[in-house]
């Protein structure tokens, strides 16, 4: 079963949390809404770490080319793109829009919330392939043959 | 410069509750992994709707630690996004479906339950 995780990797998702949390707030505060309008700073971080989460994940899996160190991508998963993107704000910020907007709202972020995550972990399998012909050498492109 | 310290301080906190919560379960033998985002967010909502209304007047620095900090952390949208595509590509569409319905209709019943019992107390 699990043998639980190193202390080392609890102080990357901190660090990562820590960073994401800053820049969401940062984000959120230098592009707020116009009175009555749609919270889209809050569309733009959530969509954003959608999809680097699926780029990071696409360098995380076993069996591709390059893989992240497992800290790092914890790190930056959980902690930074956990943190950066939101969902209890989504929550709040969605039951304060009047009915129209709300439903719109509500739409516009599920299909950018996914499709981001889509794209980036395509994007990031396309990049990282996994080695051709099963060498174990240099196949830094997709043009290397073993 | 000092609020947003405390932000960082919140969020580090709050990303470090939702992966040992996580962790927990997974070591608990609770290995369905949808249950550890939902749950999260959900009481994230709770939380989070109980404490928006009266922290926005109660000074930056509770709120930002609190709601934008932790709360903001605690909380993830990437995470669902990424389970929900999961779902998808392995073709267990209506799946992913439930968990999209779930998520959001719980999300908003829970932030409106929070703030309900906020002003309950309050008044």
């Amino acid at each position: 079963m699990n043998a639980g995780v190193s202390p080392g990797v609890y102080a990357a998702v901190a660090a990562g949390g820590a960073f994401g949390g800053m820049l969401r707030v940062l984000v959120l505060a230098a592009w707020a809404p116009a009175p009555g309008g749609l919270p889209l700073a809050l569309l733009g971080v959530n969509a954003a770490g959608s999809c680097l989460i699926g780029l990071v994940l696409a360098f995380s899996e076993p069996g591709r080319i390059r893989r992240l160190p497992p800290g790092l991508s914890v790190g930056l998963m959980a902690g930074f793109c956990g943190a950066l993107t939101t969902f209890s704000t989504f929550s709040v910020e969605l039951l304060s829009l009047e009915a129209t907007g709300g439903v719109l709202y509500l739409a516009v972020s599920l299909v950018c919330w996914l499709g981001a995550a889509a794209i980036g972990l395509v994007v990031g399998r396309r990049i990282n392939r996994p080695p051709e012909g099963g060498c174990k050498g240099n196949c830094m492109n997709r043009r290397t043959r073993c | 410069m000092v609020e947003l310290a405390w932000v960082g301080l919140g969020s580090a906190l709050g990303a470090v509750a939702r992966f040992g919560l996580g962790e927990w379960l997974l070591r608990s033998g609770f290995t369905y992994p949808l249950a550890t985002t939902l749950a999260v967010n959900l009481s994230g909502c709770l939380a989070a709707g109980a404490l928006a209304g009266s922290l926005e007047t109660s000074g930056t620095l509770v709120s930002g630690f609190l709601l934008g900090g932790f709360l903001g952390s605690y909380t993830t949208v990437s995470t669902f996004s990424m389970e929900t595509v999961g779902l998808w590509q392995s073709r267990r569409r209506v799946a992913a479906a439930g968990y999209v319905l779930v998520s959001i209709a719980g999300g908003l019943l829970f932030a409106l339950a929070g703030r309900m019992v906020a002003a309950g107390i309050g008044s």
